[in-house]
């Protein structure tokens, strides 16, 4: 009697696509000696080796990042749909303005390509998160940056996207929060890793999520930017 | 018809302390001639997903058996999808009714039940979840989604009984020609779809097999060992239920014919095959011989041949009678016949040889051969008791 095959299914996905601000004001020094950029790449390494410490979301999380400025002083994609078995983030140096508007619409993309893929190949999936950090005002010319305002917030009421959008140290928040429903968090560079392993931690529950899961979003608290 | 329902909790679960949200539910309807298999998944963090899980696979399982009740007298039309709608507005005032005033999302669950009789049936579902079954079309079966898990875009969504467009999420389909419907949870198709449209033989073929084999009495347990399985935790930490119903015994009708009638009978009258069966190369079921036969002698205490096995007992109570009387009147019977050649003719008593008297005990010498004699033809007639009660019947 042949045996029961348990194997070969694909898992469901959680996409998820950082958009990274690396604009020179990211060269700037935090209360901890380190710069905001030196803060953010130490974030992302806390946030492979969390993924990594977990079973389910190592299958089923894939990520991309769009760096906005850094040395090409343009918005593009650094690191195309890695499945997070597969990622290896590399640092990111800090230059140039920032092209947050052409970001955006960058990351859009990248997600409904993600869907389309997952989709052909039959591959279920809970909603991509796009997470938008960055410390300064948009520098985009011309309409770059109301567009890309406006395809955020479409696409998000069409609940093609779930947006979070992170202003680090000072950065203008009621710009920032535009681009989606939800309010923007304001952080300290200092707690970029705190950031990371609480997205690690929301996108393992997202992987695991079932209908009727609501996943804990993150708080507003004002108090989060206490603290030396 | 074997049945059975299994619900497990998932390791997600038993890690985050909550219970299991699936509820199961498998019987055979009041008339007896249906069977009835419920299954509902509860939505992940809605409150009392749990007890809405089990109320509406209790509340479903009811409808399916009036519905099975009212197909006696009627046959299937939109009166029975009207019944369906019917019982999920109850299942949703009930809701409403203990909660006063709150929202009815807090008893989400999915709802996926079967009715399976031997004329059709039908599968009512919302949500995800997924029934296959083994469809035969042309002679020739396989293994189809019959309905198909729905979640919208995302796949930690879905739509449950006390969602706001239940009724548009509503699906009721007739079943085609099934041998066996197989019916899963999220947790369940996990385990038994390659994706929403197709079925993983890899998987659905060796369970059904594997249970087909089963005493009716430890299928449960069966079930239950496959689901607790490491390997089947590794595609899901999800609450798993998987529930089966068998529409007809586990030959196919290509099957049945091939196997021969013939059997041999040994001296004690019990039964055995004078060949091994063909194995099955489709997708129904295989299983042991003895399991055959005791689910065979199992489905004969149900079965309308019952009746049959008590008009071979008359038969063969009064062919011992009248065997008996033969042999008193023995002497008579000859005599009638004009034959005194018999060497085994005893003497006469002049009282017996009245043609009609009242019967009497036997005279003393003729007390040894009606034994003997009786005792032949008693063998002769329950060989022909056992071969015709053991004819082939209809595989149903």
């Amino acid at each position: 009697m042949t045996e029961i095959d348990y194997s070969g299914n694909p898992n469901q996905r959680t996409p998820c696509v950082l958009v990274l601000d690396a604009s020179g004001s990211m060269d700037a020094k935090t209360s901890s000696g380190k710069t905001r950029i030196q803060e953010l790449n130490e974030g992302i390494q806390a946030l492979k080796a969390e993924l990594q410490a977990d079973d389910t979301a190592l299958v089923r999380v894939m990520l991309s990042i769009v760096i906005v400025g850094g040395p090409t002083n343009d918005a593009e994609v650094l690191m195309d749909w890695t499945d997070a078995t597969q990622f290896q983030p590399f640092p990111l140096r800090a230059d140039g303005t920032t092209p947050l508007g052409k970001g955006l619409t960058i990351g859009l993309e990248l997600i409904e390509e993600a869907k389309a893929d997952l989709r052909a190949n039959g591959v279920s999936h809970t909603r991509p998160w796009m997470i938008v950090i960055s410390d300064g005002d948009p520098t985009d010319s011309g309409d770059a940056w109301q567009n890309a305002v406006l395809e955020c917030q479409s696409a998000e009421a069409q609940r093609k996207v779930e947006i979070f959008s992170i202003g680090v140290d000072g950065a203008n928040l009621t710009t920032l929060g535009r681009i989606s429903q939800k309010p923007a968090l304001s952080i300290q560079s200092v707690k970029f890793r705190e950031l990371f392993v609480w997205l690690s931690a929301s996108l393992s529950a997202a992987s695991r999520s079932r209908p009727g899961d609501t996943v804990s979003l993150p708080s507003t608290d004002p108090w989060r930017n206490v603290g030396i | 018809m074997k049945i059975a329902a299994v619900s497990v909790r998932g390791k997600d679960h038993q890690h985050s302390g909550l219970p299991c949200q699936d509820y199961s539910l498998a019987r055979t309807s009041s008339d007896g001639a249906w069977s009835i298999v419920v299954i509902a998944d509860g939505a992940g963090s809605a409150k009392y997903s749990d007890y809405g899980a089990e109320y509406s696979v209790k509340a479903f399982a009811d409808t399916l058996d009036q519905i099975a009740c009212n197909l006696a007298d009627r046959p299937p039309g939109s009166w029975l999808t009207d019944e369906v709608i019917r019982a999920t507005l109850a299942i949703r005032d009930h809701y409403r009714d203990r909660l006063g005033e709150g929202d009815i999302g807090q008893y989400a669950s999915t709802m996926l039940g079967a009715l399976v009789g031997t004329t059709g049936g039908f599968v009512l579902h919302i949500g995800d979840g997924a029934a296959v079954g083994s469809v035969t079309r042309n002679g020739r079966s396989s293994i189809e989604v019959l309905s198909k898990p729905e979640n919208g875009e995302y796949a930690n969504e879905t739509y449950f009984v006390t969602s706001t467009d239940w009724l548009k999420r509503l699906r009721i389909t007739p079943l085609p020609d099934v041998d066996w419907i197989v019916l899963g949870t999220d947790g369940g198709t996990a385990l038994m779809l390659a994706d929403e449209k197709s079925v993983k033989s890899g998987f659905v073929d060796p369970f059904v097999r594997r249970v087909s084999g089963i005493q009716s009495a430890d299928l449960e347990q069966e079930i239950r060992t496959i689901l607790s399985d490491d390997k089947a935790d590794r595609l899901t930490g999800d609450d798993k239920t998987l529930a089966i119903a068998w529409k007809r015994a586990h030959f196919s009708v290509e099957t049945a014919a091939r196997v021969s009638p013939q059997r041999e009978i040994a001296a004690d009258g019990e039964v055995t095959k004078s060949q091994s069966l063909p194995s099955v190369n489709r997708n129904t079921a295989e299983r042991s011989e003895e399991s055959f036969i005791a689910d065979e002698l199992e489905e004969h205490s149900n079965s309308s041949s019952s009746w049959l096995m008590v008009a071979l007992l008359l038969a063969f109570v009064i062919a011992i009678f009248a065997v008996v009387a033969a042999v008193i009147y023995r002497h008579d019977l000859i005599s009638s016949f004009g034959g005194n050649n018999s060497s085994e003719r005893r003497e006469i008593p002049a009282s017996s040889s009245a043609p009609e008297r009242a019967p009497v005990s036997p005279p003393a010498q003729l007390k040894n051969t009606p034994v003997e004699k009786s005792a032949e033809s008693t063998n002769e007639v329950r060989e022909a008791a056992v071969l015709g009660g053991e004819k082939p019947r209809e595989r149903r």
